[in-house]
């Protein structure tokens, strides 16, 4: 049947590296691959300007951005909430409702969602819950498919 | 030892706001990140664009990086998993036409060295493009590297065994693609 590979033994993998060694060695490698001339120049010249210190305290800011993105995200879902399942004049009221132009765009986008979620409350919970577990195992073998590697190692090449 | 040194006093003055350190570092590392980018990537431009991107993360990265490493090894990190992310986003790279000039014919003189001691060279290269970029790269570590199977299962995240196995598997498939005839065929040629 055959070994599987990781039961060689150490004088089998050693005789296998040594195999490849000496095969690559016909064709004058490994041998590394020379960088152009002006590519250590323009690495240098394209590092930012600020000192390495100050380049690293730059990401809590982008992360306190994602955080308030994250907060202003759950608000808008709070007030949709309460205006799809409670007062549907509650939000719009808050921009001063039918008398302002804001207030009347919220208070149209609440009725027109009113109806959608009563349309998957109807549904029912556990389709409801079916259809979630048929896009989370749908998401996931695509997902999975996109990472595993091309057959005979393809790959696009630009 | 004075090396390693070097090294760590270029990054604590780097990191003291003294850019000229980091470009020591660069001028010691360019060639071998650019190798290991131009190996992944199989294309010179890509592989430049690779390595600039690879130090700008290392130099805004550099307050993370753990004095007890070698900054080789960490720096080669950063590389090997910006060129595998680059590989994965290339599955979704419409062809663009820059990919079809690249394959006309050009009506430019190459460098002047024979079209079959081109093509020897690049045969290798070639046959390291056939692997999938995850056995590719085991291989780099290996061969242009010399990293030994715990530094390589370090660098990867892999236990010695799945090491072990990918690359045996790799070598496999190097080794068909490099097949003695191919070689033989070679030196028909140039003796006839």
């Amino acid at each position: 049947m055959g070994r599987r590979d990781d039961e060689l033994t150490p004088a089998q993998d050693a005789q296998a590296d040594q195999l490849l060694r000496d095969l690559m060695a016909l064709y004058g490698e490994p041998r590394p691959a020379p960088p152009p001339q002006y590519l250590a120049q323009r690495i240098v010249a394209a590092l930012p300007q600020q000192p390495a210190t100050l380049a690293r305290r730059r990401l809590p800011i982008a992360g306190t951005g994602a955080s308030l993105a994250g907060v202003l995200a759950l608000a808008l879902f709070a007030l949709g909430l309460w205006g799809v399942l409670g007062n549907s004049a509650g939000p719009a009221g808050l921009l001063g409702g039918a008398a302002s132009g804001l207030g009347r765009a919220l208070l149209v986008l609440t009725l027109a969602a009113k109806p959608l979620v009563g349309s998957l409350a109807a549904i029912g919970l556990p389709t409801l819950a079916g259809g979630a577990l048929l896009v989370a195992v749908a998401s996931w073998a695509w997902w999975s498919l996109v990472q595993r590697p091309l057959p005979g190692g393809m790959e696009v090449l630009s | 030892m004075q090396h390693l040194e070097e090294e760590a006093q270029w990054i604590a003055d780097a990191l003291g706001g003294n850019q000229l350190a980091f470009a020591q570092l660069v001028e010691r590392y360019t060639g071998a990140v650019y190798n290991l980018c131009y190996r992944m990537l199989a294309n010179q431009q890509d592989a430049e664009d690779a390595a600039q991107e690879i130090f700008v993360r290392a130099y805004t990265r550099l307050s993370s990086f753990d004095r007890n490493r070698r900054f080789s090894t960490w720096l080669l990190s950063i590389a090997s998993n910006y060129c595998i992310d680059r590989l994965r986003r290339r599955r979704f790279a419409w062809l663009t036409l820059d990919d079809v000039a690249f394959w006309l014919p050009s009506s430019e003189s190459g460098p002047e060295r024979s079209a079959l001691q081109h093509e020897r060279d690049d045969v290798v290269q070639r046959a390291l493009q056939q692997l999938p970029e995850q056995y590719r790269l085991v291989t780099l570590l290996r061969y242009w590297y010399d990293m030994s199977y715990n530094e390589i299962a370090a660098h990867t995240g892999l236990t010695e065994s799945a090491l072990k196995t990918r690359l045996h598997r790799a070598r496999k498939m190097l080794g068909e693609l490099l097949a003695p005839q191919g070689v033989l065929e070679w030196d028909e040629e140039t003796t006839s």
